[in-house]
């Protein structure tokens, strides 16, 4: 039974003259507990696809057809449900880390605002839990 | 506490605009006379010398009295006196506590407009954004002496004589800040624009931090460095625009005369040789405009990355 289940999924960009394909038609099961890495030439659309699986693709671009399934839930089903999931059931690790955390930020500052976003407690309470 | 505050001074003694502005002369200097003049003009009541709006401590023998280094000068009015014999040094005191107040308090409304307008633009896109800069660019078409004066006109038809009079400085800061906020709309779109494309916004939008949280917490803290150098640029325009319209007899009522009342009172004696009246003021009026310019300029190159 697979956990992550990506069917027919395909980002597009519209240009002027032409529909431009970054991702096209990809199919990808994931079992549970499975590792799956991804291999291709920059520009091949690694990242534009781990960006349409957590629906964070910026305009012009867009996710023209496929669904998402994971655990059981179709997570781009409606727009705003994938609010429902960030950070919950599917995340994100950015691959460069000097840009991945706000400079003006302490990381202790960073940590707590996840927990207190996730796990709805004030500031001395998520303090203490990183 | 006591750490607390300790580790920050440190924090400030380490950092690089610190060093930057020990290095810099123009800077030290521009701020020490911005001190001085900011010290003097809040504190009036105990720098100038006389109260130029206590009519029992005016004498009209003593109107016209040059400076004091002059022949006829008196050695008590330093900077000589006006045509109703009030100590020039004093008025001009007072008349740059009203000048400064209507720049600061207009460079404030407009940055908190054209900011929140900005960083929402920036942030949100599509055609709100087109909106709100299509707005800024047909305000940025307007003069902005032309756009205070339309203002001032429109508030003169919609309000009484007496309660303008009153109401002139809102009016005056309601004017300038109207004509002053695309400036900063525009490079808080730009600097926005930057800054939702990095790692970190996304980041924050994956662990589901709303859209308020982002743009105020993340975003802005990070777009306030070229803000705050127009910002100190537009509060000598600020300041220059209020005297303009005082000058031009719009601004701020004759009964509390700030710097360009002032030199519009000195105008028509300056063809019967009392220069000191509007020269005074004038020279004030530069120092002040020159002294933020300088510290604004000293503020580009030090908070500017490209040229570190």
């Amino acid at each position: 039974m697979s956990f992550l289940k990506i069917d027919n999924l395909s980002v597009n960009y519209g240009m002027r003259k032409e529909t431009v394909y970054a991702v096209k038609n990809i199919n990808i099961d994931v079992k549970k507990g499975e590792i799956l890495g991804l291999v291709g030439e920059s520009g091949s659309g690694k990242s534009t696809l781990g960006n349409a699986i957590i629906n964070l693709i910026d305009e012009p671009g867009k996710i023209s057809n496929g669904t998402v399934i994971l655990d059981g839930i179709n997570i781009h089903e409606k727009p705003e449900d994938i609010l429902k999931y960030r950070g919950k059931k599917i995340g994100l690790i950015f691959q460069d880390p000097q840009t991945s955390l706000n400079p003006l930020l302490t990381i202790g500052e960073q940590l707590v605002e996840t927990i207190q976003t996730h796990l709805k407690l004030n500031i001395d309470e998520s303090k203490n839990r990183r | 506490m006591d750490n607390q505050n300790l580790s920050l001074l440190k924090r400030i003694q380490d950092s690089d605009i610190y060093f930057s502005f020990i290095k810099s002369p123009t800077a030290i200097i521009s701020t020490l006379v911005l001190i001085i003049i900011f010290f003097c003009s809040f504190f009036v009541e105990f720098v100038a010398p006389f109260n130029p709006f206590d009519p029992a401590s005016l004498d009209l023998m003593e109107a016209f009295t040059p400076p004091s280094w002059s022949e006829d000068g008196l050695s008590k009015f330093l900077l000589g006196t006006d045509g109703q014999g009030r100590d020039m040094l004093s008025t001009i005191l007072y008349g740059s506590r009203i000048s400064l107040i209507v720049g600061f308090s207009a460079i404030l409304f407009s940055l908190i407009l054209g900011v929140a307008l900005g960083l929402s633009a920036g942030y949100f896109g599509g055609k709100y954004e087109m909106f709100v800069m299509r707005i800024t660019d047909v305000q940025l078409t307007v003069p902005s002496i032309l756009m205070a004066l339309l203002v001032d006109g429109i508030a003169r038809g919609l309000i009484s004589k007496e309660l303008h009079d009153e109401m002139a400085i809102y009016v005056l800061i309601f004017a300038i800040g109207i004509s002053e906020w695309p400036q900063f709309a525009r490079v808080s779109r730009a600097a926005t624009l930057v800054e939702k494309n990095k790692d970190y916004i996304s980041a924050s939008t994956i662990i589901g931090v709303t859209n308020i949280k982002i743009m105020f917490k993340h975003i802005l803290p990070n777009i306030l460095r070229p803000i705050l150098v127009i910002g100190t640029i537009g509060l000598a325009l600020a300041i220059i625009a209020e005297s303009t319209l005082s000058f031009l007899g719009v601004g701020v009522p004759p009964t509390t005369p700030s710097l360009g009342t002032l030199i519009r009172i000195g105008n028509d004696f300056l063809f019967s040789g009392e220069w000191w009246i509007t020269f005074f003021p004038a020279i004030f009026l530069v120092i002040l405009a020159f002294s933020i310019n300088l510290l604004g300029d000293w503020m580009r190159d030090t908070l500017n990355p490209k040229l570190n």
